[in-house]
């Protein structure tokens, strides 16, 4: 049972932190190689936060968050949006030159050694439902919570949420219609990677984040989003909810060091019984 | 009249003249090298070997992710899979050293078959998630089996081991190799097929193209071309551990040049690999940047060149033989489309 | 027309391949006649100054820096009545195997390097000792577990050296520390599965009875995890008083969090590995503070020079560490490779070699003699983290040195 409840938790955790990979995936079309790295950078934005104004990490990653989208937007307007036109394939090579820049400049600032954010409920325990689970991780799951039915609701029932559906799905067509299509690319990225910031502070709260742990986290946060289903935010949520408990049981009963193999095992099945994911209305190819 | 006829028959004598060259030249040169061998300097013998293995696993990977389309990220897989086989064989074996070769082609080959042949049905970024998982999980379960050593070095034996000047031989004649047998299957019709289907997939399957019966073949061959590299890096490196050889960074490497070169071109992959080459040698002195700049690199060709430098090459000669052949007003537009379909082969 | 592209084509194909072959055959390397006149003698070395392993590669080169400033400060070094000048060739191998390999061969094929000194842990160093040996010139390694090193190779090194401590005596050192407290002799065991966190799980195991312990718990898991909960509540449950781990820094923060969350303060943690990265109690927010990490140098082993080490390093290293002790290592084996070229009285390569074998003596990382398996051990010794320091706690005899913090400090 125990098992149980910490795995849904740390589904939760997992959520935060494939969030922005859904939100560019599902609209964009992108795979985003540089996604482990956005959420790197956001803890790293947070610690320098912390470090320089004092004060509790979380609240902190929201400005950071800010940062981060900002310095997104240009990057998706200038550099990606125009090679993702050319070709489809172009962008996953500008997103791997975006992740190995970005890894360069953490290792040159920060040097290699892991970075942590430190709260008392960091490592603080609690009660729930007669098993013990941590605090963080509850903290993780309720934002995570609240970011997937906020991107939701922004995605559905905003103007600008119709106009990224519109863009995503056609965008020529939407360019005729008068939506600037390069700029609401560009604010896709850019929420994509404020909420990856937000993941990555969670992350390195409940862990710890360093320059070259990008690409585990980007595998899992794949791995989540392609179960979940291609274009479902909601479907996200479950997705990580599954693949973290999955691993936790795992972990458990078979051992650690195979879980892995049944994360990716897990992944190679979804993709080839339903590769649109539990959540994405089945479309013939 | 009379000149159209006169150029078709000058046409079909440089076509023949052509297809010559693009089959001579890698044999010849690789003579050339191999014959050499034991007279060139070391670090250049040392050089040449490095930027062949870059070379092959580039082709390797430009038939089936810039020829077809379908871009894998698990190619790494093969790698691994052809280096450890080697090893294996050398040490639990007598097995002679051609047949070990072989073998590390033909099994990465047949895996690939095996892991990847549910994964043709997927396209775009799914078949590049999918590639990725299996290589991972491939990795994971290396990771875990004591037959392969697990995570500890698996060295092979001294003896088995090549020395420099062969090391080098090897990877000439691979390289030759491979470059004309991608070259014969580009211009197959299965290469046909394989681009037809990569260029518009329903127009391709009304004319009978069949999805995974075009793309199993190619998947396949790739698959050996890079299991046979990654024998060549086990001859090189001498030890493999499974973070090693299944790393991720065999497939980004193969990509990044692919990229810079050209994808989809019969060379790109070449001049890729010699300029990406020449780029790391350049920046080992600036050690904290040299990643960076690489980066941005990758990131302005991207940008800027997306047909990457070989196709700005094919480009630019294109445009200079359409100036120089341009004739009467009238003509000018079917000498540019017959241009472009004799350029494209 | 498909001629003149052609034409083309061949023409560059033709001086590509000609400018190839033309460089390729160039007299050799200018690097070397230099080495063999009376030209500076070039030593090579391939670190990672960047990437995971950045620390040890810093910190290596420190030491081998201050051993060849020092012969150049003396007027050279005195090879055959002659002395000179000692270049020191780095290059960064950003902690990947292949670029080391690669970098290894370069520094002798093309910078003309008469002897190698190594970078850190198996995964480098072995496909070092490996080009080391292929391109036949010498190399000295630390920072690196001897019997690891040894199973890199099939059979056996023939130029390449390692001097460092044994994975036997210090796989022993935890149990014999524990001995030193009471607990109730019950032991976790999370190893990695990196190449050393399985070669020491095995022995944690298959030593336990010897000394009297128990595994109650053992934990394998891929490096990089972060998801300790059900393994660190099954320690718990198992009610072990002493903790030992051989985990990476990163994962290590991890699962210290993971403990302090469920409460599961051991009497003993042993955070080996991750507990060797300087300023781990700061990096992770004072949870690593009373662990313990198996260490090659620490103020009062009794080594030579200790002292002048510590007041020169320890205010720029932060602190008496592993960072420390690796400058020391460093130090060590570039001054011992230098010895080495002096007594041979010559800069050829297989004499340098033969010199190598033949050293005995002091030098600031202990006593020196290398056997037939090309290895030189070390000892191990057991240091405890005390704010910025770690603190010695099992000497070289295995015996007490200052008392042990417990249960763990940061934990509670």
């Amino acid at each position: 049972m125990e098992v149980i409840v910490n795995g849904l938790l740390t589904g939760g955790l997992y959520a935060a932190t494939a969030l922005g990979l859904s939100v560019v995936f599902g609209t964009l079309r992108m795979v985003n190689l540089a996604h482990g790295e956005l959420l790197m950078v956001g803890a790293y934005l947070t610690s320098v936060l912390v470090v320089a104004l004092g004060g509790d990490p979380l609240l902190l990653a929201i400005p950071a968050a800010l940062i981060l989208g900002l310095l997104a937007y240009p990057l998706q307007r200038f550099v990606l949006t125009p090679v993702m036109v050319r070709n489809a394939d172009a962008p996953v090579t500008a997103t791997f030159g975006v992740s190995i820049a970005l890894q360069s400049i953490l290792l040159l600032v920060f040097t290699s050694n892991p970075r942590s954010l430190n709260a008392p409920y960091a490592t603080a325990q609690l009660e729930v439902l007669g098993v013990g689970v941590r605090v963080s991780l509850l903290i993780a799951t309720a934002i995570a919570l609240a970011m997937v039915f906020g991107v939701h609701l922004l995605l559905t029932r905003t103007r600008f949420g119709s106009r990224v559906r519109a863009a995503a799905n056609d965008a020529d067509a939407a360019g005729l219609v008068g939506i600037d299509v390069k700029h609401t690319f560009a604010m896709v990225l850019g929420l994509a990677a404020a909420v990856a910031a937000m993941g990555g502070a969670l992350l390195a709260l409940s862990y710890s984040a360093s320059p070259s742990g990008g690409m585990t986290w980007l595998v899992t946060a794949f791995t989540v989003v392609v179960i979940g289903g291609l274009g479902s935010v909601r479907g996200t949520l479950v997705g990580a909810l599954l693949v973290g408990l999955v691993q936790t049981l795992a972990s458990r009963f078979i051992g650690a060091q195979y879980s892995d193999v049944v994360v990716f095992g897990l992944l190679i099945a979804i993709l080839l019984i339903r590769p649109e994911g539990l959540f994405t209305k089945a479309r013939r190819a | 009249m009379r000149a159209k006829t006169s150029a078709v028959t000058n046409r079909g004598r440089a076509a023949v003249a052509g297809t010559f060259l693009q089959y001579g030249l890698p044999a010849a040169l690789a003579l050339v090298f191999v014959l050499l061998a034991g007279g060139l300097q070391r670090s250049f013998l040392n050089y040449g070997t490095e930027l062949l293995i870059l070379a092959l696993i580039a082709m390797a990977w430009n038939l089936i992710g810039g020829f077809g389309g379908q871009f894998s990220l698990g190619h790494s897989v093969f790698v691994g899979i052809g280096g450890y086989t080697v090893a294996v064989l050398f040490d639990e074996t007598g097995l002679p050293f051609p047949v070990v070769l072989l073998a590390a082609g033909v099994l990465s080959a047949l895996a690939g078959v095996i892991l990847g042949y549910p994964m043709l049905r997927l396209r775009g970024p799914y078949f590049a998630i999918g590639t990725l998982g299996i290589a991972l999980a491939v990795t994971s379960w290396m990771l875990n089996w004591s037959f392969t050593k697990a995570s500890q070095a698996y060295s092979l034996p001294a003896r088995d081991m090549l020395r420099l000047p062969q090391q080098f031989q090897l990877a000439v004649v691979l390289a030759a190799a491979v470059l004309i047998i991608v070259t014969a299957i580009v211009k197959s019709p299965l290469g046909l097929r394989l681009v037809a289907l990569r260029d518009d997939e329903r127009g391709a399957a009304s004319l009978g193209v069949r999805r995974v019966r075009t793309l199993l073949p190619v998947w396949a061959v790739s698959g050996f071309i890079t299991g046979l590299t990654g024998a060549l890096v086990a001859f090189q490196q001498g030890s493999l551990t499974p973070a090693f050889a299944f790393n991720p960074s065999w497939v980004l490497d193969a990509i990044v040049i692919c990229v810079v070169g050209g994808s989809g071109t019969l060379y790109g992959p070449l001049v890729g690999a010699v300029l990406v080459f020449v780029l790391r040698q350049w920046t080992t002195d600036f050690s904290d940047w040299a990643t960076l700049i690489e980066a941005v690199v990758v990131l302005l060709v991207v940008r800027l060149v997306p047909g990457g430098v070989w196709g700005v090459c094919e480009s630019a000669v294109a445009a200079i033989r359409r100036r120089v052949r341009r004739g009467p007003p009238d003509r000018v537009a079917s000498n540019r489309v017959e241009e472009e379909v004799m350029a494209n082969v | 027309m498909k001629l003149p592209k052609n034409r083309l084509m061949v023409a560059a194909a033709l001086t590509v391949a000609a400018g190839f072959v033309l460089s390729g055959c160039a007299s050799g390397g200018s690097g070397a006649s230099t080495s063999a006149s009376g030209g500076p003698i070039v030593i090579g070395s391939t670190l990672p100054l960047t990437g995971s392993l950045q620390a040890f590669g810093t910190s290596l080169q420190t030491g081998y820096r201050k051993a060849v400033d020092e012969v150049n400060a003396a007027g050279g070094l005195d090879v055959g009545g002659s002395k000179r000048q000692v270049t020191l060739d780095i290059q960064d191998n950003a902690s990947d195997a292949d670029k080391a390999s690669s970098q290894a061969r370069n520094l002798v094929l093309s910078d003309g390097a008469v002897a190698l000194l190594g970078p850190a842990t198996p995964q480098l160093t072995i496909p070092v000792s490996i080009a080391a040996d292929q391109a036949q010139v010498p190399l000295i390694s630390t920072i690196t577990p001897l019997e690891a090193w040894k199973g890199g190779s099939s059979d056996g090194w023939k130029y390449a050296w390692d001097v460092f401590f044994d994975e036997d005596q210090m796989t022993d050192t935890q149990y014999q520390t524990a001995d030193l407290v009471s607990t109730n002799k019950k032991v976790a065991l999370f190893t990695d599965q990196e190449e050393d966190g399985v070669v020491m799980g095995g022995l944690w195991s298959s030593k336990a009875s010897e000394f009297g312990y128990d595994i109650a718990y053992q934990a394998q898991f891929p490096v990089g995890n972060a998801n300790f909960s059900s393994q660190v509540a099954e320690a718990k449950a198992s009610g072990a008083e002493v903790v030992i781990a051989q985990v990476i820094p990163p994962d290590g923060i991890a699962l210290l969090k993971e403990m302090k969350a469920q409460s599961y303060v051991p009497k003993l943690v042993f955070l080996e590995k991750a507990g060797n990265t300087g300023g781990y109690p700061k990096l992770s927010d004072g949870l690593a503070e009373g662990t313990l990490a198996a260490n090659w140098f620490a103020k009062g082993m009794g080594l030579p020079d200790e002292d002048s080490f510590i007041s020169e390093y320890a205010s720029q290293l932060g602190g008496v560490n592993s960072d420390l002790g690796t400058v020391v290592y460093g130090y060590s084996i570039a001054k011992m490779l230098l010895d080495a070229i002096s007594s041979a009285g010559s800069t050829d390569p297989d004499a340098i070699n033969d010199a190598i074998a033949k050293i005995s003596g002091d030098y600031p990382l202990g006593s020196v003699a290398f056997g037939d398996d090309h290895t030189s051990a070390t000892v191990a010794v057991q240091t405890q983290w005390v704010g910025e320091d770690q603190v010695l706690v099992l000497d070289t005899q295995g015996k007490a040195a200052n008392p042990i913090v417990t249960p763990t400090a940061g934990l509670q």
